[in-house]
């Protein structure tokens, strides 16, 4: 279980007494510099491309459409990662992403239609289509990018689509076949950022000045007590990667996330939906990161600090007594940075 | 997978003329026979993923009996040059990498000497009034100085040994990279510039080097070729026209091909070269007819018997091993998979980032053992400038 005060609570730029440097600067340079700091940035993400991000060598797991559903969720967890592309092999071509909102799916299949276990324990990624048509739920649209196309491209397409992750699809020049690339995450590139564009040290305007990060959202939260179902069912309702965990006065506490689907139904098990959200907790990794927070007094520059440091996936908003006010998530910051501010 | 098993052991049935199996069996261990006093000794012959560790490197040889072995490495000219000693050589050179101690986990590049340096010219054209570069080659450590040249761009030329050179610049107190080199993100998700200087890239530097040394009058010509080596460092090219010259007419005084098939020279191209076999290269007149029949060995279980039981008498005959059970030996340069190097559990390293492959290792495909009926392939394959280690995961059929 994760302790919120010891979580990583964006800490001070560091320097020479940098609180009295900023303090020292009048509103209006802050919104100049604020705004010089997005352009730059908007102009990094413009000149570089997706295949930029890629290191000169690396892996890509990649999935075959006729794959057990409960096979896969093993590869994905032996190898530590959360989403894979999927390729067919009898077309050749690409056939989307597995992610964790797929064994959401599967999960509130199987709540839907206990009598049905064969199927859930059968199903290949191939029937994953026909459990969506079930469930009525919103198919993704698999969209993806070429990797020459630039980052802001494959930003907006991201943000246009909702989703996390895009897939980089070239051709190849002889057989003018799909080859996938590599899967970038909007993690990803907003730590391609934090590392490679200085002029995130000029984002220093307080979040809570910030318009578009603070749009009302309804914030839907549970309890420790709350059966995990419930909560799986917020996280496709809401589509959304997290539900916060809350105490009774609204003290932020822990958070349950898409990705801790995948550990709940390991090894093809799917009789523990009815445990509690604070039980289910328990089956977290030991390195577990940690939930991010920020207040209303944070600035971008210390967030893009911290992407650069740790790995997060959003930052929930906290007042002093730790109560849960507001969250604020890549796809928030990403699209601050390629729409906000003009 | 290639097969790189000695004359004395070629006992994949695939290697060996069926019709006159027998005769060629006992020709090829009477030819091993003059070769060899002992057996080599067996390596694993599967890729492995997972599990286990076969990180061993090439190291240099010491057996200088057979100095010839280490440069087929090094460069294809220099391969079909040596050809002859070459193919009779892995066994003493597997031998001898498997009895030295373990190398230190490096670049996948020690088969050359990394003494060796290769001048490379670095070049920053974007402005600026001090220009540095930092890199890899320095600890990230130290800066060097470039030199203003005429045109306003900076120069500086390095000697760099082979393997991956990671750097940036240092313009006015400014960390930068160019935008008219290679660039990737490193480990730690840096961008940086990189460059790569390959072993082709010392050979051939020596080969000129040696070249040089020999005449006066063909210095200024060898020079401007230098400098064309100079700006290809980084590609993947083959050597310079000079070198490959040379192999062309090497080889073309070579007899074919083993089989009497091609009339091609033996670069294969990917750095390997066709397989000669000494005495089967006496046969070359031969003419072969093709056939549409499967030969018995593979139907017909008695044939199969019969020729596995005389193969086995064979070599009991000679060494007491049943040579034959063995699956033909892995070439020495697939042992290092980078995949094994790779830590899931990293947290740092999310982009998936491995080590740069050897070039030896592309387009090549591995596997593990079958696991709960899902069978799991990879292979590396080069994506424009970069390296992509695919992993496909499919079950068996049902």
């Amino acid at each position: 279980m994760t302790d919120v005060n010891s979580s990583n609570i964006a800490p001070a730029p560091s320097g020479v007494s940098p609180s009295d440097y900023i303090s020292s600067l009048t509103t209006e340079q802050i919104d100049h510099d604020q705004k010089l700091g997005i352009k730059a940035i908007r102009l990094f993400l413009q000149s570089k491309t997706s295949y930029d991000v890629l290191p000169v060598s690396y892996r890509l797991v990649v999935l075959e459409t006729s794959l057990l559903v409960k096979k896969s969720l093993n590869i994905l967890l032996q190898n530590n990662i959360v989403s894979a592309p999927v390729w067919n092999n009898k077309t050749s071509r690409f056939a989307g992403l597995l992610s964790s909102s797929d064994f959401i799916n599967v999960i509130q299949y199987y709540f839907q239609f206990p009598d049905k276990v064969d199927l859930v324990d059968q199903l290949t990624l191939n029937g994953l289509r026909d459990i969506e048509q079930a469930l009525g739920v919103d198919q993704i649209e698999t969209i993806s990018i070429h990797p020459f196309k630039s980052l802001y491209e494959a930003c907006v397409k991201m943000l246009e689509s909702r989703s996390r992750r895009i897939p980089l699809i070239d051709e190849d020049e002889k057989t003018h076949r799909e080859i996938v690339v590599s899967v970038l995450t909007q993690y990803r590139i907003l730590k391609f950022v934090a590392l490679n564009c200085k002029e995130t040290k000029m984002l220093l305007k307080p979040i809570k000045d910030i318009k578009s990060l603070n749009l009302s959202k309804n914030l839907s939260t549970s309890t420790m007590d709350t059966p995990v179902i419930d909560v799986i069912h917020m996280l496709s309702k809401n589509s959304v990667s997290s539900i916060p965990v809350v105490d009774d006065t609204g003290k932020l506490i822990n958070v349950y996330e898409a990705y801790d689907v995948l550990t709940l139904v390991k090894g093809g098990i799917y009789t523990d939906l009815d445990l509690t959200v604070g039980d289910a907790l328990l089956r977290r990794a030991e390195d577990f990161e940690g939930v991010h927070t920020c207040t209303g007094n944070d600035r971008l520059s210390t967030i893009m600090d911290t992407i650069r440091k740790s790995r997060l996936h959003r930052l929930f908003v906290v007042d002093d007594e730790s109560r849960l006010l507001s969250v604020i998530t890549l796809s928030d910051i990403l699209n601050y940075v390629l729409f906000g501010d003009d | 997978m290639s097969n790189s098993s000695a004359p004395g052991e070629s006992k994949d049935i695939s290697m060996v003329d069926v019709s006159n199996a027998l005769p060629d069996v006992s020709s090829g261990d009477n030819q091993s026979q003059d070769t060899f006093t002992a057996p080599p000794i067996r390596r694993k012959s599967t890729l492995i993923l997972t599990d286990e560790d076969h990180m061993k490197l090439e190291e240099p040889l010491t057996n200088t009996s057979n100095t010839d072995a280490d440069t087929m490495h090094i460069d294809r000219s220099q391969t079909n040059l040596n050809q002859g000693p070459a193919q009779s050589s892995p066994p003493p050179a597997s031998s001898q990498s498997q009895q030295s101690p373990p190398p230190p986990p490096a670049q996948a590049t020690a088969e050359a000497d990394l003494t060796v340096t290769v001048p490379v010219e670095i070049k920053w054209s974007q402005g600026g009034e001090k220009v540095y570069v930092t890199g890899s080659f320095t600890g990230w450590r130290k800066m060097i100085g470039l030199a203003r040249q005429p045109d306003n761009n900076f120069l500086i030329t390095l000697g760099l040994p082979v393997g991956t050179h990671r750097f940036r610049f240092v313009i006015d107190n400014e960390l930068r990279f160019s935008d008219y080199l290679p660039t990737a993100t490193d480990q730690m998700g840096n961008f940086v510039n990189y460059v790569e200087v390959t072993p082709e890239n010392v050979q051939s530097y020596l080969d000129q080097q040696a070249h040089a040394d020999l005449s006066d009058e063909d210095k200024s010509e060898l020079e401007s070729q230098l400098t064309d080596e100079e700006t290809s460092v980084g590609d993947v090219q083959p050597p310079t026209s000079l070198s490959r010259k040379s192999s062309i007419s090497r080889s073309a005084t070579r007899s074919d091909s083993m089989w009497g098939l091609t009339n091609d020279d033996d670069d294969m191209g990917n750095g390997y070269s066709r397989y000669h076999d000494e005495d089967i290269d006496a046969n070359l007149h031969k003419t072969y007819q093709f056939i549409n029949d499967i030969p018995p060995i593979f139907v017909d279980p008695k044939v199969m018997e019969q020729y596995y039981m005389a193969i086995e008498k064979q070599s009991k005959a000679q060494n007491g091993q049943q040579a034959w059970l063995h699956p033909p030996q892995l070439p020495p340069h697939l042992e290092n998979v980078i995949l094994n190097n790779f830590n899931s559990m990293d947290r740092d390293n999310n982009s998936g980032a491995l080590p740069i492959p050897n070039h030896v290792v592309l387009n090549h495909l591995a596997t593990t053992s079958i696991k709960h009926n899902t069978l799991s392939v990879a292979s590396i394959v080069r994506y424009k400038r970069k390296y992509v280690t695919q992993v496909l995961y499919a079950p068996l059929q049902q």
